[in-house]
């Protein structure tokens, strides 16, 4: 464990710089820590970003969230959504900005995530169906961040899949000695992203391994096998990976008529294309 | 429901799911009849492409159900063997018949009205 530590350190200090989040995030991510913070307040600075507040407006919009167009202004989505999912919404619109041109597999495969995880939650009776979908949304973030800050070991990692007909998480084991989930539990720290986000993005390979928010990193753990199962999107690899049977039962999963649920899934995840629908300018 | 690019969208077909636009407000809804004014609108707004209802347009991209329970199996190659995968398998492969079967049975009632 000591020496991945380490290992992370030396990766740290070869990432030189993060993905540069817009100003505005930046300022954002201090700002809902402080208690007392209006929605308006929130609002308004999204809003100063045209860009990111009508990427924001578009994500809290789909149909990921439950209020498919409905929602006109931001403060209006902070209202009804918290500020936890906000602040995913707009780190995930702002890095996932450069996925939807050069990673549309991946990025994809996290709207996928994010759906199936909001359907799963729902239907189990789950708290915060809507932050367990952000944290989806956000579980492979730690894939960005290599393609974007270590883009040689990135294409190493893609040749090994190819070649070798491994995961993507084993390619990232062999070539960085780390895997994307704790490149995301890192870049998390750095974000000072909320521990209900943090913790399903690093134990999304680990579900068992969780000792806080069980329930959610199982949920993501399960969704990111079952959209992968849909055949949508494209996460590093084309295979379904091992689902645990523990975090299976931990939520509880056999409660549910399972090919019920995957015509559910494969029927929701059409709206992933839909999302593609929106005009291409913006 | 088909996904289709503007240019082959034609006055008389029918949208499966609200048009948006950037911000995710609609820009025209569900069950909208498309007419040419419509069509001319939401190809100057830079729409590119629309969720129709049926399958109006035959674009040859359109899988069997055989052909997907082949591709879902081969997606589940390394995790054979397991029996909670199993399940998860059969579940997909059983979903992916039941909307096959929906989809022949809707095309069947749009066939007679039409």
């Amino acid at each position: 464990m000591s020496t991945k530590v380490q290992h992370l350190k030396v990766l740290a200090r070869k990432i030189q710089s993060l993905p540069t989040l817009p100003k505005v995030v930046e300022k954002l991510m201090t700002m809902v820590e402080s208690p007392d913070v209006s929605p308006k307040d929130v609002g308004k600075l999204i809003s100063s970003d045209q860009v990111l507040g009508a990427r924001v407006l578009r994500l809290v919009n789909s149909p990921f969230y439950g209020f498919p167009g409905r929602i006109s202004s931001i403060s209006h989505a902070i209202i009804l959504l918290g500020f936890n999912v906000i602040k995913g919404v707009v780190l995930s619109a702002s890095v996932f900005d450069l996925m939807e041109r050069s990673m549309v597999g991946l990025w994809e495969h996290s709207l996928g995530s994010a759906i199936v995880s909001g359907a799963i939650s729902r239907k189990l009776g789950l708290a915060e169906p809507e932050e367990i979908s952000t944290a989806a949304l956000l579980h492979d973030i730690g894939k960005v961040l290599v393609r974007v800050s270590l883009s040689a070991d990135y294409d190493r990692i893609v040749d090994v899949v190819k070649t070798r007909q491994i995961s993507f998480r084993e390619a990232e084991l062999e070539v960085l000695e780390v895997d994307h989930a704790q490149i995301g539990q890192w870049l998390s720290r750095e974000w000072s992203l909320p521990e209900k986000l943090s913790i399903p993005i690093a134990g999304h390979h680990d579900p068992d391994g969780a000792v806080k928010f069980k329930d959610r990193v199982a949920v993501v753990h399960i969704a990111d096998a079952l959209v992968r199962a849909c055949g949508i999107g494209y996460g590093g690899d084309p295979w379904v990976g091992q689902i645990s049977r523990k975090a299976w039962d931990t939520i509880g999963m056999d409660s549910l008529d399972l090919s019920a649920l995957m015509k559910q899934l494969m029927e929701d995840l059409e709206e992933v294309e839909m999302y593609h629908q929106v005009p291409a300018g913006g | 429901m088909q996904k289709v690019p503007m240019e082959l969208v034609r006055p008389g077909m029918v949208l499966a799911r609200t048009v948006t636009n950037d911000a995710g407000m609609a820009l025209c809804g569900e069950g909208t009849e498309l007419t040419d004014t419509i069509i001319e609108r939401l190809r100057r707004m830079n729409v590119s492409h629309l969720t129709l209802k049926g399958h109006p347009v035959d674009m040859g991209d359109t899988k069997t159900a055989e052909q997907k329970i082949d591709e879902l199996r081969s997606r589940f190659t390394r995790v054979r063997n397991d029996p909670l995968m199993e399940k998860v398998l059969a579940a997909s492969e059983q979903a992916i018949t039941m909307l096959d079967d929906e989809r022949k049975a809707q095309e069947a009632a749009e066939g007679e009205v039409s």
